[in-house]
């Protein structure tokens, strides 16, 4: 039950200053990475006009979905610019949260620097893109809306737009796997944690994931779209 | 007072802690699973060909919401068995793990059992739609079970991570469980009352499905901001507090009832708003996106005194 | 466990909780209220798009002045904490 919070890292000195690296994060991390990779490999390689490969069809239906959800929202053209980064974050989020189902495995969306990480990428995006959209004067006027009073308010709301972002990624996630390690403390047999990981994993870390990249659109959509 | 004493009492708060952690934990499910058994009562009463799949619904939506109430009895059970508080003041980080879950609880219990309610009543006006109807209800449902599974990750680290050796510690850790734990109860609600609006949305009108999933869980993640706040105001009550006199520990305290009780009500209203623009969202628009925005700086300014309470929080841990 | 607690330390003490209390509790109200409007809203907007940005300034006016406890609370919170503790 100790090692509930436990993070494999290393931590060496460099000079005056002390790094640490999160390895198990940054291994699982490429693995996932690797996984996406080739999956793309093979459904592109199986993309003819009616594709009978599996592994085609799923990313077919997923993309279908997305292209609604993203087109509805942003509109034509923007949608298309923005649509290959929305569907990347689902995808890289959704697979680094259900990878966590392999024993053994440490789910690198587990991992504050991840998420935290992630979050810092979108409003980046977000806020680069809505001054490259509304020039710089426009972006520091949509602060003074509606009333120039919550001027303050408003800033503080988009720092803590960001903190909401990551944390609640990096909550539900570490948080399932918790559950999973002290059910396993607690019921020492082997099926009950596996029916567990099978909802506490795999579906809220695809719930989880559809959200990430939902509200990274919602936020792109409201900073960059004009009524 | 002597050492002998001095043990029993720190293993007699520990217990109450277990006590706390049950005793309102219990509030939760009961309240919500009443909702559900009342509305599927009302639907089999309205359509008795279907009490089949109104019953299993019922039972399903039921299960999920008495997940609160399980978190709740495994602390117990590990507060009673498991672990034996020997100081003072891991006596009191004990009790803070009992109220973070108990509290934790409520809420999550309550706002589940409304969509199992809202998707049994579903199921009664149209039974052919049942499967969609549930699917709906589970997410929603797995959606509002983030604040307490945030409470659940408190309580854990707080029994077997925290080890305060000071009065002083244990207070920051009791703030940290007032925080977490009370913040999850207004936005667990909220987030529950979005899922119930996505069941009902979703039998009236099932071609617009998507649309109602996406504003459910947009809504819905509004509405759990304030817990997420909660829980980092928990996480660095925590990790990184230092030792030092009353007057710093009464900052962290009131630090905790800040966020803690601050998150009660902005997470409830932005619920509010959650399930009126699911509801919208199911009757179908033309202007979707603008409905969507407008859901969204509703529920921004709605929030905004729980940020105000966080900045309250962070103002007493670090500045003063 | 003996401590020094010295009279100035007990107020300190008393105004950091009450900083607390005041900003948690004041922070309920103006959080289920303005929900309950941007419900409304929603509604509104649902019912008549083209009305929205009618809607929406409607709104927020009325959001605006349901801040204003909540406002009075962040106030008092502050001076409860910087300007009585001397």
């Amino acid at each position: 039950m100790g090692d509930i919070g436990k993070i494999y890292a290393w931590a060496f000195k460099i000079g005056n200053y002390e790094i640490v690296v999160n390895y198990m994060t940054i291994i699982w991390t490429w693995i996932v990475m690797a996984i996406l990779i080739i999956l793309a490999y093979l459904a592109g390689k199986g993309a003819k006009l009616v594709p009978v490969s599996r592994i085609t069809l799923f990313f077919d239906w997923l993309i279908d979905g997305f292209r609604g959800i993203v087109f509805d929202t942003l509109g034509e053209e923007l949608g298309r610019k923005y649509f290959g980064f929305i569907m990347t974050i689902f995808l890289f989020v959704m697979t680094s949260n259900v990878i966590g189902i392999i024993p053994g495995s440490v789910c690198p969306t587990q991992d504050l620097n991840t998420t935290l990480g992630l979050g810092l990428l979108v409003f980046f995006v977000v806020h680069g893109s809505a001054i490259y959209y509304k020039g710089l004067w426009g972006y520091l006027k949509s602060y003074a809306e509606p009333f120039l009073l919550l001027l303050p308010l408003n800033v503080v709301g988009e720092i803590a737009k960001v903190i909401s972002h990551s944390f609640r990624l990096f909550g539900n996630i570490l948080g399932g796997s918790i559950i999973i390690i002290v059910v396993g403390y607690l019921v020492k047999e082997w099926v009950l944690p596996i029916i567990l990981n099978g909802f506490f994993g795999v579906f809220v870390g695809i719930v989880q994931a559809f959200v990430f990249a939902m509200l990274a659109l919602v936020y792109l959509a409201v900073a960059i779209v004009e009524d | 007072m002597p050492a002998e004493t001095i043990k029993g009492l720190a293993e007699a708060i520990g217990l109450i802690g277990a006590g706390v952690a049950m005793g309102f934990g219990a509030i939760g499910p009961g309240i919500g699973e009443g909702q559900a058994a009342g509305k599927a009562v009302e639907g089999v009463r309205m359509r008795p060909e279907a009490a089949p799949i109104i019953t299993r619904t019922m039972l399903i939506g039921q299960a999920v919401a008495e997940t609160g109430g399980i978190f709740a009895l495994v602390i117990a059970i590990l507060l009673v068995f498991i672990t034996k508080a020997t100081t003072i003041p891991v006596a009191i980080a004990y009790l803070s793990a009992g109220i973070s879950i108990g509290m934790g609880a409520i809420g999550s219990s309550i706002g589940q059992g409304m969509a199992a309610a809202s998707a049994c009543e579903a199921v009664a006006r149209i039974p052919n739609f049942s499967d969609k109807i549930i699917t709906f209800m589970l997410i929603g449902q797995s959606a509002a079970s983030t604040p307490s599974i945030f409470a659940l990750v408190v309580s854990l680290l707080l029994m077997f991570i925290a080890k305060p050796t000071t009065i002083s510690l244990a207070m920051a850790y009791l703030a940290a469980g007032i925080s977490v734990g009370m913040g999850a109860i207004g936005s667990s609600v909220g987030q529950g009352m979005g899922a119930a609006a996505a069941c009902d949305a979703v039998a009236r009108r099932p071609s617009f499905s998507d649309k109602v999933i996406t504003f459910m869980l947009i809504g819905q993640s509004a509405a759990s901001t304030p817990s997420i706040f909660a829980l980092v105001v928990s996480l660095l009550l925590m990790f990184s507090v230092k030792d030092a006199g009353i007057v710093k520990t009464a900052a962290y305290l009131g630090a905790g009832i800040s966020m803690g009780f601050g998150a009660i009500g902005p997470g409830y209203g932005c619920g509010f708003a959650a399930e009126e623009g699911t509801r919208a969202a199911g009757y179908g628009f033309s202007k979707y996106s603008v409905a969507l925005r407008t859901m969204l700086i509703g529920q921004a300014v709605a929030q905004s005194t729980a940020v105000y309470a966080m900045v309250i929080a962070l103002i007493l841990i670090y500045v003063v | 466990m003996a401590v020094e607690i010295t009279g100035k330390e007990l107020v300190k003490a008393a105004a950091y909780i009450g900083a607390g209390i005041a900003m948690g509790f004041g922070a309920i109200g103006p959080g289920i209220g303005e929900g309950f409007a941007a419900g409304k809203a929603c509604e509104g907007v649902s019912k008549n798009p083209e009305q929205a940005p009618l809607i929406t300034r409607t709104m927020l006016i009325g959001q605006a002045v349901s801040e204003s406890t909540g406002i009075y609370s962040l106030v008092i919170a502050l001076i409860l904490m910087f300007v009585l503790v001397k």
